[in-house]
């Protein structure tokens, strides 16, 4: 796709989403569901990043969101901050969790990356979980949306208001996403998801940029927490669960792993199909997982990766030899062979 | 001979229990093109791997001018100047050729750039924006030499730089080796084929079954045709 195409497409894109309160009646959606897909698809990215694009199965972001959501809770409920103290705070508390496990997850590679991912994942669950008195455990905790303070003035922050807010910070996660992975250090990223030992011959410590992809992906994931926290009014522990990151990896997969607007797409589905089905059965998760199942079945690439891929095929539309395809995360694809660097 | 850039002494690796190098001492020295031959299974690539790190040795010691880097990761061994062309090329097919030659440059300066590669192998300017998935094996065998010219190596291991090419590009590659002898780069070359190694190598080892069986000049072991063929058990068919 060329550059402008591109540029014309996202504009369509946001400009689309800043009508999104006027076009959720029509879908017969609340517009607060609408802020879930933005805000969800936040959290996705940081998936994306490490899963889509470096390789590595993050299994276990719902920690960072979980604490992005307790960030922003417990400061309102503690400490009584305003709007944008919350949504600062949970990001921060979503860093420090990536700067506190980083250094674990560095040690290993492949599926036990993804098992200490989730290992890890799961103390702050049970932290959440037990320790009743401060995060009101199993039950959660309720807290009321803060007012949002600007020098003397304040104001709540309606659903409406909010659902701009999220907006907002979606459009600065997808410009910052995609510099960040057409940057060359988004490259070298790209390179460790092909083959790690090769770019170390290369010369370059990979665990460094391991390190940093995982300390974009949990400010990510915290900065998604800390709006879903805000958005819902609520904190609880299956915000930080397994299930939660498995979603996120879920929704990242439908959407097109390794591609920018992937995410949204993933988050798309799994929150509105969430939202419409589970008004209708409460079994939606098998709706969820037959989709899921299909798509790795039929369009490994995802919704998006795969429309990208037939695009292509159309060469005298878009075939040149730049495009920007990363054919990612693909359950089909063969590992390169044995002990081949 | 000076004082050799590369030594390796005493060098045994395993994979698993399976023992692949025992005891294999070599040196290249300064702007020396040393080519190390042998069968398929002899543990020529091992004794790379050792060298890069990613295969450690149990023991024995590589020093790399001086310094012992045994075992180092092999990022520290490549920035100390260490450039490796693999066996097979592998690129990373998902960048393009200018992404592959940027991810290897790695800012220790000097000759090589990614302009003076692109000048000397023309081929590669054209592919420029090119996936490197999309390059045909000779491009990629060029593109993979590019890649360890962009670093500005000492030193060079290239491992079987013929494999899979056409006779034609064969003769390209070599050319460029030679060019880059010209140039003081020291390369340890990896061959099946002994006869094209030893064209432009100064001097030659022949691994067997993970044993270093002879070591000497290059020449002398070209001229002897019925050496090679006891050397490395097998007919070796007349090149060039």
């Amino acid at each position: 796709m060329t550059a402008r195409k591109e540029l014309l497409l996202s504009a369509a894109v946001v400009v689309l989403f800043a009508f999104g309160p006027w076009i959720s009646p029509l879908m017969h959606l609340d517009v607060s569901i609408v802020s879930g897909v933005l805000v969800i698809a936040i959290a996705v990215m940081s998936v994306n990043l490490l899963l889509g694009y470096t390789g590595l199965p993050a299994f276990g972001n719902a920690a960072y969101f979980g604490l992005g959501s307790y960030g922003a809770a417990l400061s309102v409920k503690y400490f009584q901050v305003h709007f944008a103290e919350a949504i600062v705070i949970g990001t921060v508390a979503g860093l420090l969790g990536g700067l506190i496990l980083a250094p674990f997850l560095l040690r290993r590679r492949g599926i036990y990356f993804g098992l200490l991912s989730i290992a890890f994942g799961q103390v702050f669950y049970f932290i959440a979980y037990r320790y009743t008195d401060v995060t009101g455990g199993e039950d959660g905790m309720q807290v009321p949306r803060p007012l949002f303070v600007l020098a003397n003035a304040h104001a709540t922050v309606s659903d409406f208001g909010f659902y701009y807010v999220a907006l907002a910070f979606f459009v600065i996660a997808v410009i910052a996403f995609r510099t960040i992975v057409r940057s060359p250090f988004g490259r070298t990223l790209i390179a460790i998801r092909q083959n790690e030992p090769r770019v170390r011959y290369l010369g370059l410590n990979t665990d460094r940029f391991i390190f940093v992809a995982l300390l974009i992906s949990s400010t990510m994931a915290g900065l998604s927490g800390a709006l879903s926290g805000l958005l819902i009014n609520f904190a609880f522990p299956l915000q930080l669960d397994w299930h939660q990151s498995g979603y996120f990896v879920l929704s990242m997969i439908l959407g097109g792993a390794g591609t920018v607007w992937g995410s949204l797409v993933g988050a798309f589905i799994y929150v509105i199909g969430n939202d419409i089905i589970s008004t209708i059965t409460s079994w939606w998760q098998i709706f969820l997982g037959a989709l899921f199942v299909a798509c790795v079945l039929f369009f490994p690439r995802g919704i998006l990766g795969t429309l990208q891929a037939l695009g292509r095929r159309a060469p005298q539309a878009f075939g040149d030899d730049d495009d920007d395809d990363h054919a990612a995360f693909d359950p089909h694809a063969v590992p390169e062979a044995g002990r081949g660097v | 001979m000076s004082k050799p850039l590369l030594a390796l002494d005493g060098v045994c690796t395993n994979y698993g229990k399976i023992r692949i190098l025992r005891d294999v001492s070599l040196t290249v020295g300064e702007g020396e093109v040393v080519a190390l031959l042998g069968l398929n299974g002899a543990g020529k690539t091992t004794t790379m791997r050792s060298i890069l790190g990613l295969t450690p040795p149990l023991a024995g010691t590589v020093k790399y001018a001086g310094q012992n880097i045994t075992g180092w990761p092999a990022y520290r061994v490549a920035r100390l100047g260490v450039g490796y062309v693999p066996e097979g090329r592998r690129m990373f097919k998902d960048l393009s050729t200018l992404e592959n030659l940027q991810l290897a440059e790695n800012g220790r300066g000097g000759a090589w750039t990614i302009p003076r590669v692109f000048e000397h192998l023309p081929k590669l300017a054209e592919l420029r924006s090119r996936k490197a998935g999309r390059l045909s094996g000779g491009e990629q065998e060029m593109l993979a030499i590019g890649r360890a010219l962009v670093a500005n190596p000492h030193l060079l291991l290239v491992d079987e730089p013929s494999q899979g090419l056409a006779p034609l590009i064969v003769e390209d590659v070599y050319r460029i080796l030679g060019e880059l002898k010209q140039t003081g780069v020291a390369i340890l070359i990896v061959e099946q084929n002994a006869l094209l190694a030893l064209k432009i190598a100064d001097r030659a080892y022949v691994l067997d079954s993970g044993r270093i069986v002879h070591s000497g000049a290059a020449a002398e072991l070209a001229a002897d045709r019925d050496r090679i063929r006891t050397l490395m058990g097998l007919d070796v068919a007349p090149t060039g």
